[in-house]
């Protein structure tokens, strides 16, 4: 059940929409770069086991 | 303290502020050339350009102080002359202090040598021009030893100019407030705004050499 | 050598376990925050409802000022002592601030819209302290990206960061001075002249997730620089071992 605002509602909307842009923006950028360095980690470390 | 260096350094940084791309005429020009634009920009009421003038040739001096920065510390970065410096154990932050204030008196003192001029074509009141003046150059030495600090942090980096734009505009803020504050009121550098113009100016001064020092050191490894 | 691989293993140990509590509480009081914010929380009395944007603007904003004071001791104790994990710590908040900052000036905006009239009043000097903010925070990243050794770029990332927290005070005063030369008395702040109660506990609740949020993302990215560091001193020794 969506809230009903006043005249400001939109602003409020829009608020709240760009600021969960720019986290899920800033979250998915460093949770994805930490899961590529640790899976370089882990592919390297792997290949020195085969050797 | 050995002064060689430091006077050695000097010299050297007013050379070359004057010599490569024709000495001061770049930063003047750039300087003169901005505020003429602003007239076309903003129309030609002389009451608008009147209260807004002071503010432009601020805006103009900070960005036409950093069309040399770039210059800076470049040559000495290439030629060796920083290198020589770190081995001879130069008191870098002295070194760093005197070429900033050489490159200000290069190229920042022109540009307030010809704020009058400009400010009179900007409909700015004539006896406010003198006061003004001595406003923009020690504003000047602010924005020149925080372009500085910028300069030295690119130094060993390509095509650094833009970048040192994005680090030293911050710090310009204070210098730019106070500055357009202290000319908007009748006492001019004597007024608060005033008084926290050239001390800011005072604390760029005693900060930025020591910035610059640290790093001119880095740029040199 | 030998103490750069002691701090970070224990650092990996405690976040490791740590983080994905950081994140599970952080989900929690914002989910929590933002019910309360659009769903309970009563319209303010001048403002209306655009004052439940404040559950998002005001932490924005703190963490906006934290993380950039976080970012300048975390660069002061790597330049005086060298403990890497502090440069890895300043890398790490620099963009998870700038975020913060760039939400605390879009709110900001967004909300004065119905509130001053303007989407943006200069005349409010937080929020054009915050929008210097940013641009210290984006020099901050565009000097570490410029460099090109890691040694560098922490270097001057840290001799930036050190400059910049010394003149924040003074660009704070200077622009408060600017601002309130042409302030009228009908000048709103954003928070409202004084915060009903009821808004108090959600808002902190809101603060304290975002803060959470704010030191899971850092450990992530943290924890990130350690696994690059290691693959890149595993390929390093290959490269010795194979001459």
């Amino acid at each position: 059940m969506i809230p009903a605002f006043d005249h400001t509602g939109p602003f409020i909307w829009a608020a709240f929409s760009l600021s969960a842009i720019i986290l899920a923006t800033v979250i998915t950028g460093v949770t994805v770069r930490a899961a590529a360095a640790k899976a370089r980690l882990e592919r390297l470390e792997g290949e020195e086991e085969i050797e | 303290m050995k002064p060689a260096p430091l006077a050695a350094a000097f010299t050297q940084s007013l050379g070359e502020a004057w010599s490569g791309g024709a000495g001061a005429v770049l930063p003047v020009g750039f300087f003169a050339g901005a505020a003429m634009l602003v007239p076309f920009g903003v129309g030609h009421d002389n009451d608008v350009l009147a209260r807004i003038g002071p503010g432009v040739l601020w805006v103009a001096l900070a960005l036409s102080s950093l069309v040399t920065m770039e210059r800076l510390f470049q040559s000495d970065l290439e030629d060796g002359a920083l290198d020589l410096w770190l081995q001879i154990d130069a008191p870098m932050a002295a070194i760093a202090a005197v070429k900033a204030l050489a490159f200000w008196l290069a190229a920042g003192l022109p540009l307030t040598l010809i704020t009058p001029l400009l400010g009179l074509m900007l409909q700015m009141p004539a006896d406010t021009l003198l006061p003004a003046a001595l406003g923009y150059g020690v504003g000047g030495i602010a924005f020149f030893m925080w372009g500085g600090v910028g300069a030295a942090l690119t130094a060993s980096v390509r095509r650094g100019g833009l970048l040192i734009a994005l680090i030293a505009l911050p710090l310009y803020v204070p210098t730019a407030i106070f500055g357009a504050m202290a000319l908007q009121s009748d006492a001019g550098l004597l007024a608060p705004e005033g008084l926290y113009l050239v001390a800011t100016s005072l604390f760029a001064s005693a900060v930025a050499p020591f910035a610059m020092a640290a790093a001119l050191r880095l740029a040199a490894d | 050598m030998i103490s750069y691989f002691a701090n970070p293993h224990r650092f990996m140990k405690l976040s490791g376990v740590l983080t994905p509590w950081l994140f599970a509480a952080a989900g929690v009081m914002i989910a929590y925050s933002l019910w309360q914010a659009l769903w309970i929380v009563r319209p303010e009395t001048y403002q209306g409802d655009s004052a439940r944007i404040m559950f998002i603007h005001v932490p924005a904003a703190w963490l906006s000022m934290a993380g950039y004071a976080g970012l300048a001791v975390s660069s002061f104790i790597w330049f005086v002592w060298r403990h890497e994990l502090a440069d890895m710590a300043a890398k790490a908040m620099a963009p998870v601030g700038a975020a913060y900052t760039a939400i605390c000036l879009a709110t900001g905006s967004i909300w004065g819209k119905p509130t001053w009239g303007t989407w943006w009043q200069w005349e409010d000097p937080r929020m054009t302290s915050v929008l210097v903010l940013l641009f210290l925070y984006l020099g901050y990243i565009a000097i570490r990206a410029a460099m090109d050794t890691r040694q560098k770029a922490a270097r001057a990332a840290a001799i930036l960061a050190m400059v910049g927290v010394v003149n924040v005070p003074i660009i704070k005063f200077s622009v408060d001075i600017w601002a309130s030369i042409h302030q009228t008395a009908s000048v709103v702040r954003l928070d409202g002249p004084s915060m009903p109660a009821e808004y108090l506990v959600p808002l902190l609740i809101a603060a304290l997730g975002h803060s959470l949020l704010f030191t899971g993302l850092l450990f992530t990215g943290m924890r990130a620089d350690v696994h690059t560091r290691r693959a890149d001193a595993l390929v390093m020794r290959r490269l010795q071992a194979a001459e």
